[in-house]
């Protein structure tokens, strides 16, 4: 019964008001221009006037009113616009249409569409929070009206609305109370708090004496209303993948529309995204979702109109705006409302939405300096925080990057899967490479050992065509998991742009490379560790404008985030242009913890690297951002954990580099197989740079660590099987199984005059591992092998091979670490 | 190198060929809360395995030497594509490792989500006991081996040791919780 009553309020206010005076807007403009009338409809305006149409026709069969005939006739009068409408008459329209949506408490008839008769309602409630006197005294006019007409249901329905408004006014007019008490506010605000407050408390006032009804006020709306939709799970996932893809959009494109608030198709993007959202939140019956993501709407709808201008300060707003639809977001996908209280944003959203209207008023409520974090609470506007900032300085923080994509719109036809049936895909074709190399061996032994085998032929055939097709499969199945790392850059401009305002630094943020492709496992876990890089380079980086100033710098600063590929790895840099880090400082602290001797002679970047290590810090001073010396050794083990390395490097007072490098998957492999102490092991190809054979005579000592000369540089040695302890495997069940398997085979031939270094790790500082034989290169697929043996040292995991065997997979980056621990333990 | 394919067939071939002395004692069962056994010779010495936490019975034909690896881990097998870390039973109960003969065989079994391998010195058959036969309770520090011993079975006189696999694993050393962090 309410909501017929509420959709009937709706029509009434579209057949009393909006188009009579659509009617009347649009006779005058075809009085003025006398213009070809056979131009075509502009298509908004026919999908406007269809949808209103709709509307009105669905609605028009429950009013059992004379205001039915009355819709009945506006119909056809839309109709007959709608036969003759030239393109300027549209336009103009379109235009009156606008100016309506902001003056008058009913909205815009643009925004009419079949199912949004309730968003209409929400609208007539949402401008009435906000209520000035003059619109209070409209709205009660018009209530009274309906009052007046006498039918029942609007009887009803006035009461209803009474109630409903009244509570609406209340909320404000305490939440205005509680806003002007902070002291420091604004004169300025203060008074047109206090003008607002009076206004929405008159209104309140009359509209109890008018509805006569004296209810407390009702508290915010509920954050869900529950519906069929909201309990089908399949529905409610895709609503979440949908809304985060729209979120992340939004972030993004927002800043875009900072930078360009010019720009039309960027506004036209922000809001296509907004409006499908709020449709969905509708439908799921998500209310509050629905009522902040219309608040901004309206937002974006006005900058879209060329009302409001986009600077910092609305974007702030609206992404508080944001922050709190995660929230809301968060607590769909948790399955339970979340409580957050949406009245202060939406309040905030209509302050900023207004400022263009009423000039006295301020935008009165950012909060500042926020965690960026999707996980954080309420965004409570605090009033008292920056006042300062208020003032309309059109200051940027912080800069996307300024390639201009144009929004690329690359219409592609995809489809979401699942990504726990992808990973069933991936580890099947994983399998199948094992079996094709199965095959593969299978069929050299046929061919080598029994060529007299009619069929060989034709096997190898076959088996050759297998090979083929596999690759094939192989490159497409990785193929599926890569995305762009865009995807987990993209957030940096927003965190970037918060931080900087809150630190009262310049920085600019400069992307590129977003279009290299990783893994989908790798960009989702990169996200982390490069936040907190970010965050240190922010903070520590860059200086704020007047030291940068005073430095001869340019008072912005900048931070270079990209990303490229080497072979088969992603190298993701990040480079800001700040103060460097100080090589003796780090030294001092390195040797004030005990972690280098002080007489160690070690390199500068051997000295940036010891920032990695646990509780390192060198900050004088604890900020929220950065300085507790957690984090950096953090990053290091998030980066080791898959599988990639870091480096920094610092030049003082020039900047700092940080290094990522990253496999750009982890399933399979390319590895080459080496043999130390009878045993077999697996080193991932893409650490390994070259393999070369030397006689032991070439070897040189320097101190305790064995040295090759490798051309112009001097390549530090491991021995595979000392670094590994195989020399303890004698008399294991294993060594024992295998020597009996090897009785009927021609003992491997290990010669001591000839020894082979892999050389691996970085281009620039290589390792070589010393083994005893070279077999072959082999792709494998990596696996965990089970809980038991999660953390064997220098061991990635296992792979299958061929026959059946396993060998161990080295971890290149860990045996590094550890023959350096191992050098560093002796130093000490 | 011809030899060593056929070798290699046959041990495929022969992977699963125990089961069937397993399914045959199983039709001799009829009462309601009679718990399955299986009889394992560590050294000489028979053993009894719950047959819940067994999931298969496979011989010993290769087993990957794995550095550092947890005590008593032998190192790792591949049972189909899976790789499963080996468990030498003799030496949890203090004899010496020793060269698998041809009764040797690992009993694939788990604990919860872990699935280990156990290397056994042959498999005797599947014994069938009444609640009344089996005594739970751990033995008291009577030297090497008895950690592992989460019961007594009781058949007339002969008494053997019920292995407890979750004893076992955390013979290892390893420490299983930090599983839980690393998902996390």
């Amino acid at each position: 019964m309410s909501r017929d009553a509420l959709i009937n309020a709706a029509i009434d206010s579209l057949v009393k008001k909006i188009l009579p005076q659509l009617q009347e807007e649009l006779s005058e403009l075809r009085k003025q221009n006398e213009i070809d009338s056979q131009i075509e409809l502009s298509q908004e305006t026919t999908a406007l006037i269809k949808e209103c149409r709709e509307l009105l026709s669905m609605i028009s069969p429950d009013i059992a009113h004379p205001s039915g005939n009355h819709v009945q006739k506006n119909l056809q009068a839309i109709d007959e616009l709608s036969d003759d409408l030239s393109d300027e008459e549209a336009q103009a329209l379109m235009a009156a249409m606008d100016d309506q949506s902001v003056t008058a408490p009913t909205p815009g008839s643009k925004q009419i569409s079949a199912n949004d008769s309730e968003d209409q309602l929400e609208d007539i409630e949402g401008d009435d929070e906000e209520l000035s006197d003059e619109e209070a005294q409209r709205l009660l006019a018009e209530m009274d009206g309906s009052h007046n007409s006498g039918d029942h249901a609007n009887e009803e329905l006035s009461d209803e609305e009474a109630q409903r408004l009244l509570a609406e006014m209340e909320n404000p007019s305490s939440k205005a109370v509680s806003k002007s008490t902070p002291p420091p506010s604004d004169d300025d605000d203060a008074e047109a708090l206090l003008a607002k407050l009076g206004g929405s408390e008159e209104a309140s006032e009359e509209a109890t004496s008018t509805a006569e009804v004296g209810s407390i006020a009702v508290e915010e709306i509920d954050e869900w209303e529950a519906n069929d939709f909201q309990t089908d799970p399949d529905m409610v996932n895709d609503f979440i993948t949908n809304a985060d893809e729209i979120m992340e959009n939004l972030d993004e494109t927002i800043l875009k529309l900072e930078q360009d608030p010019q720009n039309k198709s960027i506004i036209e993007e922000i809001f296509r995204g907004a409006h499908t959202l709020k449709g969905a939140a509708g439908m799921f019956g998500f209310r509050a979702l629905e009522r902040v993501m219309h608040r901004l709407e309206n937002l974006f709808d006005l900058i879209r109109k060329e009302k409001l201008v986009a600077n910092a300060d609305v974007v702030d707003v609206v992404f508080e705006g944001l922050d709190m639809l995660r929230t809301l977001l968060g607590a769909v996908k948790d399955g339970q409302p979340c409580g957050a209280k949406t009245a202060p944003i939406v309040n905030a959203l209509e302050h900023v939405a207004q400022g263009k209207k009423s000039p006295l008023k301020r935008p009165s409520s950012q909060s500042k300096g926020q965690e960026p974090h999707i996980a954080e609470a309420t965004p409570e506007p605090s009033p008292a925080s920056n006042v300062v900032n208020a003032a309309p300085k059109p200051e940027t923080g912080s800069q996307s990057t300024g390639k201009e994509k144009d929004t690329k719109k690359k219409e592609q036809s995809t489809i979401r899967v699942d990504l726990e049936r992808l990973d069933v895909l991936v580890n099947l074709v994983g399998e199948l490479v094992i079996d094709r190399t199965r095959f593969a061996s299978i069929e050299e032994e046929l061919r080598t050992n029994h060529p007299q085998i009619e069929v060989t032929g034709n096997i190898s055939e076959t088996v050759q065509l297998f090979s083929r097709h596999m690759n094939e499969i192989q490159d497409i199945i990785m193929k599926v998991r890569m995305v762009p790392i865009g995807n987990a850059f993209n957030k940096f401009t927003r965190i970037v742009r918060d931080l900087a305002r809150s630190l009262e630094k310049k920085i600019d943020l400069v992307i590129s490379g977003e279009n290299a492709e990783l893994d989908k496992t790798l960009v989702e876990q990169i996200g982390d560790p490069l936040i907190h890089l970010i965050r240190n380079s922010c903070d520590h980086g860059i200086e704020d404008p007047a030291t940068r100033t005073a430095n001869g710098k340019s008072p912005n600063g900048t931070i270079f985030l990209s990303a490229h590929q080497e072979g088969n790895h992603i190298v993701i840099k990040i480079e800001d242009d700040g103060k460097g880090i100080p090589a003796d400082v780090i030294r001092r602290k390195g040797i004030e913890r005990g972690l280098i001797s002080e007489d160690e002679q070690l390199t500068d970047r051997d000295i940036f690297n010891l920032i990695f290590e646990p509780g390192f810090s060198t900050a004088e001073k604890v900020t929220n951002i950065s300085g507790r010396g957690v984090g950096m050794d953090v990053v290091k083990k998030q980066i080791m954990k898959l599988k990639g390395m870091i480096e920094i490097d610092s030049e003082f007072g020039r900047g700092t580099t940080i290094t990522i490098r990253l496999p750009l998957t982890l399933a399979i492999v390319q590895s080459l197989l080496v043999r130390s102490s009878d045993e077999v092991f697996a080193i991932p190809l893409a650490s390994v740079i070259e393999s070369i054979r030397v006689s032991p005579s070439e070897l040189q000592k320097v101190g305790e660590t064995e040295v090759f000369k490798l051309r112009d540089k001097v390549l530090p040695l491991i021995h595979l099987n000392e670094a590994l302890g195989l020399q303890r495997k004698h008399n294991s069940i294993a060594d024992m199984l295998r020597q009996k398997r090897q009785k009927n085979l021609i003992k491997s031939r290990r010669s001591q005059e000839r020894l082979f270094i892999v050389v691996v790790g970085h281009a620039e500082r290589p390792t070589g591992i010393i083994v005893d034989q070279l077999l072959n290169q082999q792709e494998m697929v990596i696996k965990s092998m089970g809980p038991l043996m999660r953390n064997i040292p220098c061991v990635a995991g296992g792979a299958v091979l061929g026959h059946g065997e396993v060998v161990l997979v080295l971890d290149v980056p860990e045996l590094e670490e550890a023959t350096k621990g191992r050098t560093r333990m002796l130093a000490s | 190198m011809d030899q060593f394919t056929r070798d290699r067939l046959e041990t495929d071939d022969s992977l699963f060929s125990i089961k069937g002395d397993l399914d045959g004692a199983d039709q001799k069962q009829d009462y309601a809360d009679v718990k399955q056994f299986i009889g394992l010779l560590i050294g000489k010495e028979e053993f009894l395995l719950p047959i819940e936490v067994m999931n298969e019975i496979i011989m010993v034909t290769q087993i990957t030497y794995v550095p550092s690896a947890p005590r008593f881990i032998e190192g790792v097998i591949n049972l189909r594509g899976k790789i499963l870390p080996a468990i030498d039973l003799r030496q949890i109960i203090g004899l010496e490792a020793r060269l698998p003969g041809p009764q040797s065989r690992i009993i694939i079994c788990h604990s919860e989500d872990i699935m280990v391998g156990l290397i056994v010195d042959g498999i005797t058959y599947v014994i069938s006991l009444t609640p009344d036969q089996v005594q739970n309770q751990s033995l008291s520090t009577k030297g090497t081996g008895s950690e592992i011993i989460g019961g007594i079975s009781k058949r007339g006189d002969q008494v053997n040791g019920i292995i407890d696999i979750g004893k076992v694993i955390l013979e290892t050393g390893v420490i299983i919780n930090r599983h839980d962090n690393d998902a996390a």
